[in-house]
């Protein structure tokens, strides 16, 4: 399947999933709905990064945080329409990363990982201190009162941009796989330096990825301050992002955008569960945190990596 | 004395006696990460277990939190080798320790923290001991005892750590195995036994350095992650597996902190030690102390 | 100099205290078989890395094609045309055999390779080497000796003007010697230059136009196969081999 016709199809499953979302009567359907797309942009956007490049990021909450702080600033600062939001929230995510990137990128991986941890609290503390958009009060961010598009409220339209968001991301991360640099990415993943003297670029690459990564995670977060109307630090920079970006794709498989996929669906659909009918949001992480460990213990190649290895016996057969 | 002056001393003893404590919690990561080459990004976790363990003896008999850490350093000892077993056998022996090595301990680090919120709550707790609101003072400057006394016993025991790894034949194996594994194994000693202990030593460290914790501040389960960028910044600022160079990184962090806490408001604090492992990390990665 | 498609002068490698190389002054002309001998810790890893771009020399200068590269990082200078194997294979492990060499086809071998389909140039190159029926197989489960191959295919792969054998050939059997010792020999046809880095004497006997020896970091003979290795310095080096 081409580059084009996927992105076709995916963006017709959105419209799909977006004109369907009107026929649903269940209002908790739109914020459990957002909540667990977000979640397929989140760990879509890791696995760039994770699975294609091997390079794990543990600051996933402080791209994300980015993006909705930026809408926060936007929206303090002339109530710009959601659109320029969301661009502007993605563009500065992609250079906090380009700027991470950096920094840490010519060090081994572990340095960038322990480098990224250190950039969420030290964004965290930056934003709990800066009164413009809050601080540790947190800020309000009102939805408007007059719906676009004539949809019944304003959750509804939140839930279709976060479709879109989720077929965009998708489309980034199959394209980047399927592509020339997908290949490089994968020969670093596998040896970096056997894939620098192959004439992989590869700390260009790694910084491209890291851009690409950071920017969808980013976006994913732009449209957060409205989903409450409200947003202060602690559930911003929360740690369940961090977590959750690295379990879904691990769990999901990550070789290929499907696993993302199949991982934030899956677990993002249980929690919200586990939530609804435990209401202690404790348990959820516990039992993401547990199938972490024994995903990556057990089987660290994910469903999508029983899916393939049951693919290859039956081939073999 | 000048009270600006006082507030500077005072801000340096403070930092000090925090940079003390600071080595304490860091040694376990010199070893770990410095010298075996394992990223346990866990390691707060079982410093604010220890912490828990303290308080919990603590709160029911009443016995001082440092003497019982020490007195049960040996289970921190004993689950410090159940977990490099697990490591070992699930990543270091297939080649994959880098980035599920890390998921792993993340994970590790993340289980350990909610565990703890679930049964302890998100509640700060604290210990009271002899000494808890004693400050000994010499004019204006204050040495408050809660500072002190886990200051002492942590260079104590840093102290020891250090004498361990040079003075012992098991010590120097550890710094061995840091070097060349091949060569440790033709010597008829075998690497993995030897990192297991050591691993095991710095879960240890960890879990005894959580009841100094305990007894300077209050605690609650999610500080561990503020901790994660405390003791990899003394171990980078530091060198790297030189167990001297954790001492000069963390006093040079308490300081830093310290003049911060007091100058900036308690607020800024957290991202001093992460600031400056970033900035280590970009500008000079071999530390302080350079390898 | 004529002809010379790699000149390495009073290269200068130091890690902390101890001199790796010691001012090494080498050449390969275009389409020359070189080897490159010495005792264990005599250098040689260091110099191909050097060479390779993997480590920066403190001193001294590495032209290629008149070209000075010792700023240029790795990945640069093997898209020049200066390939090199490594002597413990380092596969693309998550990777088929074929598509282990579309890495190099794509970023390395540039308008040098452009002949067709990359899938296609990379079959080829597993022909040359013998590893076509293996071409689906993942390459991280290859036999030693496939594995050498696979690195010397992955190197090829790169189109390059001058190849770095490092020690390939170590642990195998007489026979898969004979192949991989044929395989460079044929690079010649292609107008490579090789430089091969073994302790296999008989196949640095039977492969080089010249010989280069490199003793704790400096090269003390650099000739005549025949005369070199009669010389007493290198019989002294290497008394008990």
């Amino acid at each position: 399947m081409s580059n084009r016709v996927f992105a076709v199809v995916a963006f017709a499953f959105a419209l799909a999933f977006a004109a369907a979302s009107q026929l649903i009567s269940n209002e908790y359907f739109f914020t459990a709905a957002y909540t667990v797309l977000q979640f397929v942009i989140l760990a879509t956007a890791w696995n760039i990064l994770g699975g294609y490049t091997g390079y794990v990021n543990f600051g996933s909450a402080a791209f994300f945080a980015i993006g909705a702080y930026s809408t926060v600033v936007l929206y303090n600062g002339f109530k710009a329409p959601l659109p320029v939001m969301i661009v502007t929230g993605t563009l500065v995510a992609g250079l906090a990363g380009l700027g991470l990137g950096y920094l840490t990128l010519r060090l081994r991986g572990v340095f960038f990982a322990i480098a990224s941890l250190a950039l969420s609290v030290v964004l965290f503390t930056f934003i709990v201190n800066w009164d413009y958009v809050g601080g540790a009060r947190g800020a309000y961010v009102l939805q408007p009162r007059e719906v676009p598009f004539g949809l019944p409220r304003y959750i509804h339209l939140l839930y279709i941009v976060m479709v879109l968001q989720a077929a965009v991301s998708l489309i980034v991360a199959r394209t980047i796989e399927k592509s020339t640099i997908g290949r490089g990415l994968a020969a670093i993943r596998d040896d970096e330096l056997a894939a620098e003297c192959s004439g992989v670029p590869t700390l260009r690459l790694k910084i491209f990825s890291t851009m690409v990564s950071c920017a969808l995670m980013g976006m994913a977060g732009t449209t957060f301050p409205y989903y409450l109307s409200f947003i202060e630090p602690t559930s911003a920079f929360s740690l369940t992002y961090a977590v959750n970006s690295i379990a879904m794709p691990l769990i999901g498989g990550m070789m290929s955008w499907i696993g993302p996929l199949i991982g934030a669906i899956l677990l993002g659909t249980v929690q919200q569960l586990v939530q609804v009918m435990f209401s202690l949001g404790a348990w959820n992480l516990l039992i993401v945190g547990v199938l972490l460990v024994l995903f990556v213990t057990l089987a660290p190649n994910g469903i999508m990596g029983w899916v393939d290895a049951l693919r290859k016996r039956r081939d073999r057969r | 004395m000048e009270a600006s002056t006082a507030l500077v001393i005072n801000a340096i003893i403070a930092g000090l006696l925090l940079g003390g404590f600071y080595a304490a919690v860091s040694v376990g990561i010199s070893i770990s990460f410095g010298m075996l080459d394992v990223v346990n990004i866990a390691h707060p976790a079982f410093i604010i277990l220890g912490s828990y363990v303290a308080y919990i003896v603590n709160d029911r008999f009443g016995f001082d939190p440092i003497v019982v850490s020490l007195v049960l350093s040996p289970l921190f000892f004993a689950l410090g080798m159940a977990l490099y077993r697990i490591y070992y056998l699930c990543f270091e022996k297939r080649g994959q320790e880098s980035l599920r090595g890390l998921a792993f301990f993340f994970g590790i680090l993340f289980i350990t923290e909610v565990i703890l919120v679930l049964i302890f709550g998100v509640d700060y707790r604290m210990v009271g001991t002899a000494y808890s609101d004693v400050t000994w003072r010499a004019g204006d400057i204050d040495f408050p005892m809660r500072l002190v006394v886990p200051f002492l016993v942590s260079v104590a025991m840093v102290a020891g750590v250090q004498l361990y790894l040079t003075h012992t034949f098991f010590g120097r194996a550890v710094l061995a195995v840091a070097q060349d594994q091949l060569a440790l194994r033709l010597m008829g000693v075998n690497p993995v036994r030897v990192k297991e202990l050591a691993f095991a030593l710095s879960i240890a460290t960890a879990g005894v350095a959580g009841a100094f914790l305990i007894v300077i501040q209050p605690v609650q389960p999610s500080i561990g992650r503020e901790y994660i960028g405390l003791v990899f910044a003394v171990c980078v600022l530091g060198g790297m597996g030189s167990i001297w160079g954790t001492l000069i990184g963390a006093l040079v962090l308490g300081i830093a902190e310290s003049f911060t806490s007091t100058f900036f408001g308690p607020s800024w604090a957290p991202a001093v030690s992460f600031g400056l492992l970033l900035a280590t990390l970009a500008f000079r990665p071999s530390g302080l102390l350079g390898r | 100099m004529s002809g010379a498609i790699l000149e390495v002068s009073g290269v200068v490698k130091r890690f902390g205290g101890f001199t790796a190389l010691d001012g090494v002054d080498f050449m390969v002309r275009a389409g020359e078989r070189v080897g490159l001998i010495g005792p264990n810790g005599s250098g040689k890893s260091t110099l191909v890395n050097c060479i390779a771009g993997t480590l920066r020399n403190d001193e001294g200068g590495i032209r290629f094609e008149g070209r000075d590269i010792s700023a240029y990082p790795a990945h640069r200078r093997i898209r020049l045309g200066l390939a090199r194997s490594f002597q413990i294979p380092k596969p693309f492990a998550s990777m088929s055999v074929l598509d282990n060499l579309c890495v190099p086809l794509l970023y390395a071998a540039g308008r040098r390779g452009a002949h067709g389909p990359i899938v296609e140039e990379a079959m080829h190159i597993l022909e040359q080497v013998g590893l076509c029926e293996k071409a689906r197989a993942m390459s991280g489960g290859l036999t030693q000796v496939d594995m050498r191959k696979l690195e010397l295919a992955r190197a090829m792969a790169a189109k390059p003007k001058l190849l770095i054998s490092d020690e390939a050939m170590a642990g195998l059997s007489a026979s898969e010697v004979d192949d991989i010792l044929e395989l460079l020999v044929g690079l010649k046809q292609q107008g490579v230059a090789v430089i091969m880095i073994e302790h296999v004497m008989r196949a640095v006997m039977k492969f080089s136009e010249r010989i280069a020896v490199l003793v704790a970091g400096r090269k003390i003979a650099d000739g005549d196969p025949k005369a070199v290795v009669g010389t007493p310095e290198v019989v002294k080096a290497y008394l008990g081999e």
